[in-house]
């Protein structure tokens, strides 16, 4: 392993650009794989290496196999860093400036470079996050949001209204309800109960999350409650303050994460794939390392991925990294390059101190919960995207993984200049296709 | 790096597994805080404890992994489990059905941990006897026939607590004592802390010390 290390040093030392034929890596990779067999059996029984190889997360090898139609892995050259200035969050003023007398908001595309750049100030948060996270469309006049508010209305009632309904016998046959409500029940219970909004003992914002979670699972009975959309709840409860517009707009969020809580896991599994491929991009001796230290499936990054940072930031700090992403700029994935952002301010350690796999796990990730700068993180990961727009030869998985076409490195190259709406920035939400009236919605 | 004195002479690594809401974390507070938390949040993924405890005169650090309950996180946990030297398996005894699944996450212990790892049952939440669900006598059966240690245990009153984490401790110490467990095999579980380092995996860990992580 440690040879393996300091080949990649030496491959660093000889230039930026050297190419390493396939070939040879393949080849590498390979002797890799019979020596890790060789110890695996030394110190493992045979069961745990076919899982740990296979079973664990199926689908996860595909980035140590390389994409077919790849002949040569080249040493991108991705040329410096550029700096990026950041800005005030959007104020009461500026929202309101942006609707004509009808309440349809104005140059979308500005507003969201403005949050994108700025956050929100808090004031504003309450009706700008039912635009971001696609509840109320964009285009939509103050009259169609009221309708389209009552009509949610009457939907989230009806819900709730279904389960609220069983009796206590129909229940006893309905072991899926009945796991389901045990399972809320029991999350609710510890969801951020720091806080002042849900401290306390009968706190009635508990009774919400709790009733917005099981009307959740009317909604979306297959997928019911998983772990983890308490703490996502959370944040947008608090903002909202009422219990219809804090459901559709976690449902909508809900919308975006889906596949992370799916049965099979798809959704961490892609993207634990993707960052691989970004981190390996970015520093690939730091992603060698990673994958000497059997850290490649980048297992540290699950509870980044499958809440979006909710549990590493403090709760203010949540509130403004996720309204920025949900502006879907600069690039699509952007939360990627957020875990970039974070592990390149850490990979330095890890590497000097030689840490393993307990250790990057416990020490440095983990134990980064509530210590990380989240302005630090945006300047840097909004970098890191600059830089990667700016290179000339990126490898196509790469800009299929944060969908950069090349009309949006022009955009890139002026960052001055709000981006068009670009379709390929709405691609994994309901933002951008907005219905002409509230009518389809209601 | 310095030759600073350890404070403790082996790092065991335990993992806590089980059922969602049997308690595992509360557990492990319990055991590193001495004190009942019941809003702890749910785990997602892993979390991290440690402590130092002593067994036979030899202080030993348990680094403590616990993991995430649900059933759809299994693939990710599953994980973690290398390289355990002793796992705490937990099932609440006011709920059957966390009793009913052990043999399955029985079968994840046994298969991705290596063959000396000492598993402890515990049957938590013995405080709530009213809600009894399972009983003391099933349940011993049940650790007599796979092997287990077992103890039922109260996170909330701390009752067995201390002991749950120690017996495993005293059975893996045991086991290294009589030449059982290898101290050199990768996944071990154990870390040997001499106050001259020896061996190529023990110059490579992280030394403890007041700055840095201190796992």
């Amino acid at each position: 392993m440690k040879k393996r290390v300091e080949r990649v040093k030496r491959e660093k030392e000889r230039g930026e650009s050297e190419r390493v034929k396939k070939k040879g890596k393949r080849k590498r990779w390979k002797e890799r794989e019979e020596r890790n067999r060789a110890e695996e059996q030394t110190r493992r029984p045979p069961e745990e290496v076919a899982d740990l190889l296979g079973e664990v997360i199926p689908g996860l090898d595909i980035n140590q196999q390389e994409e077919p139609g790849f002949e040569v892995i080249t040493r991108i050259d991705l040329g410096p860093r550029p700096a990026v200035s950041r800005r005030d969050p959007v104020s009461v003023e500026e929202w309101t400036k942006h609707q004509d007398p009808e309440g349809r908001v104005q140059r979308v595309a500005q507003l969201k470079q403005a949050i994108f750049k700025g956050g929100l100030c808090h004031a504003v948060r309450k009706e700008a996050w039912k635009f971001l996270l696609g509840y109320f469309p964009w285009n939509s006049t103050t009259e169609e949001r009221k309708a389209l508010q009552r009509s949610r209305t009457d939907e989230y009632f009806r819900m709730k209204l279904q389960w609220k309904s069983v009796s206590e016998e129909q229940e006893r046959r309905n072991s899926r309800l009945r796991d389901y409500r045990s399972l809320i029940e029991k999350d609710v219970n510890r969801t951020d109960r720091t806080n002042r909004f849900y401290e306390g003992i009968d706190n009635p914002g508990l009774v919400l999350l709790n009733d917005i979670l099981m009307t959740y699972c009317m909604y979306d009975f297959d997928l019911g409650y998983v772990q983890g959309m308490s703490d996502l709840l959370s944040p947008i409860l608090y903002v909202m303050e009422n219990e219809v517009d804090a459901f559709w707009c976690f449902a909508f969020y809900m919308d975006q994460l889906h596949q992370n809580f799916e049965e099979q896991m798809q959704g961490m599994k892609t993207q634990l794939v993707q960052l691989g491929s970004l981190l390996r991009l970015l520093d690939l001796a730091f992603w060698n390392y990673l994958e000497s230290q059997d850290s490649g499936f980048l297992y540290f990054c699950f509870r980044w991925l499958l809440i979006r940072f909710k549990r590493e930031l403090s709760f203010q700090d949540v509130l403004r990294l996720w309204e920025v992403m949900w502006t879907e700029l600069p690039c699509e994935n952007f939360h990627l390059l957020v875990c970039c952002a974070i592990l390149d301010s850490e990979k330095q350690k890890i590497m000097e101190e030689n840490y393993g796999f307990n250790e990057i796990l416990k020490c440095h990730i983990n134990e980064l919960s509530m210590k990380l700068d989240i302005d630090e993180i945006l300047h840097k990961a909004e970098g890191i995207c600059l830089q990667i727009q700016n290179c000339k030869d990126l490898p196509r998985s790469v800009s299929s993984i944060l969908g950069l076409s090349s009309d949006s490195l022009l955009d890139s190259s002026e960052p001055r200049r709000p981006p068009p709406q670009r379709p390929d920035a709405c691609s994994n939400g309901h933002h951008g296709h907005f219905p002409q009236t509230s009518a389809s919605v209601s | 790096m310095a030759t600073a004195p350890y404070n403790y002479s082996y790092i065991f690594k335990y993992i806590i597994i089980g059922d969602m809401g049997v308690g595992k974390s509360c557990l492990l507070h319990q055991f590193t805080e001495k004190k009942f938390m019941a809003d702890c949040p749910h785990t997602i993924g892993v979390e991290f404890g440690t402590r130092i405890i002593e067994v036979s005169g030899q202080k030993i650090k348990l680094q403590i992994w616990d993991t995430a309950g649900q059933e759809r996180f299994r693939a990710v946990t599953r994980s973690y489990y290398r390289g355990a030297a002793g796992a705490l398996m937990v099932y609440d005894i006011t709920r059957r059905s966390t009793y009913n699944h052990l043999s399955s996450w029985l079968t994840d212990a046994r298969n991705l941990t290596n063959p000396n790892t000492v598993i402890i049952l515990i049957g938590n939440k013995a405080d709530l006897e009213a809600q009894r669900d399972v009983t003391y006598e099933e349940a011993k059966q049940f650790a007599e026939e796979n092997g287990l240690l077992f103890l039922e245990a109260s996170a909330k009153t701390g009752e067995n607590v201390e002991d749950a984490f120690l017996e495993a401790a005293k059975k893996i110490y045991q086991n290294i004592q009589d030449g059982s467990l290898d101290l050199n095999a990768a996944e071990s579980g154990v870390q040997h802390k001499p106050s001259a380092p020896q061996g190529g995996r023990l110059t490579s860990e992280p030394q403890p010390q007041k700055e840095g992580c201190g796992c």
